[in-house]
């Protein structure tokens, strides 16, 4: 490949630094055949459901949904995961803060960063999920704002402003 | 049906999987330091409190896996973690935009569900979507996700041929 940008930063700077409120984390757990009924459904509800974000693995055969979604909504995804016979692992009040930059996704370390950060204000997320140029951090609302001052010892806001 | 509007894709291949079970969040912290100081980049992560422990999904270069494995496997026996288990090749097919919806990333599992594909990995972002995938399933999963998708009959997604890259030390000038 060819290198077309170096960075160096610290603080990392970031587009912005802060919390959205409001939400729920939900964690489905099923089959593969269940993750196809869930799928459809999700696929066909009219209007879409909201999403602050969404992420899948695998424990053997038994597929781990986590779903990030307003407060809301909710309810529409229990519906579709009981009709899905997905079982609901976990639900709990979540925030979220997304530290986006320029080619996060490209460059080592950032990771490291925004785990140190946390673990420097004693926060245990329940997820961190780093895609394309988006670190994501989910954790319970009473922690965001120790998060949000863990995380701005390694990252910056636009003019310097974390708040 | 109509068909799904994206305004981009991509896909990177020669990736590894690296997925860990059941370690504390220190350990998943003492990694990813340490992966950091072998300047090695995870283009994909997902970590999720679970348990009995944190499961770690990582993506990285797979001429990096085994410096990579190294790291994980000695963590996890110092400390009796479970040790790291492999997937590769793997590519990362990245979808744009997300929109702030459900739709993308049900109607693509669906989708590829219906062709008898499962993704090991899927996240989203603020504006995409990133799905990982055997690397042999590329050709299926571009036929199942093109059929869905509103794109020109027989696109693909273009290979990632540029880096960016971060430096150990800041240059001068």
């Amino acid at each position: 490949m060819e290198t077309v940008a170096v960075y160096f930063e610290k603080p990392v700077r970031t587009y912005g630094l802060k919390a959205r409120l409001g939400n729920v984390a939900l964690s489905l757990e099923c089959t593969a055949a269940g993750l196809t009924g869930l799928t459809d459904a999700l696929a066909a509800l009219e209007p879409p459901l909201q999403l602050v974000s969404c992420s899948l693995m695998w424990e053997g055969d038994l597929a781990l949904l986590q779903v990030c979604l307003p407060q809301d909504q909710a309810r529409r995804l229990e519906e579709a995961a009981a009709q899905a016979e997905a079982r609901i692992a976990g639900c709990s009040p979540a925030d979220v803060i997304n530290l986006q930059g320029p080619h996060f996704g490209d460059r080592w370390g950032l990771a490291s960063e925004a785990l140190r950060g946390l673990e420097s204000a004693g926060i245990d997320p329940f997820c961190v999920l780093g895609v394309t140029h988006t670190l994501q951090v989910t954790m319970a609302p009473e922690n965001n704002q120790a998060a949000l001052e863990g995380l701005g010892r390694g990252f910056c806001a636009p003019g310097g402003d974390n708040g | 049906m109509t068909r799904l509007r994206i305004t981009g894709w991509k896909h990177r291949r020669e990736l590894s999987l690296l997925a860990l079970k059941d370690w504390p969040w220190a350990g998943v912290n003492s990694l990813a330091g340490a992966l950091a100081q072998a300047h090695i980049n995870l283009p994909f992560l997902l970590m999720q409190t679970g348990k009995g422990g944190v499961w770690v999904r990582l993506c990285l270069e797979q001429g990096k896996r085994p410096q990579a494995q190294a790291l994980a496997a000695e963590l996890a026996q110092d400390h009796g973690w479970e040790p790291p288990l492999i997937s590769e090749p793997v590519i990362a097919l990245t979808f744009y935009p997300l929109a702030g919806g459900m739709t993308l990333p049900a109607e693509a599992l669906a989708c590829l569900a219906g062709a008898g594909l499962h993704p090991l990995a899927l996240g989203t972002s603020l504006a995409a979507m990133t799905v990982i995938l055997p690397e042999e399933m590329l050709p299926a999963a571009v036929q199942a996700l093109g059929s869905r998708f509103d794109l020109p009959p027989g696109s693909s997604p273009p290979e990632e041929r540029v880096s960016v890259v971060q430096s150990p030390v800041k240059r001068e000038g």
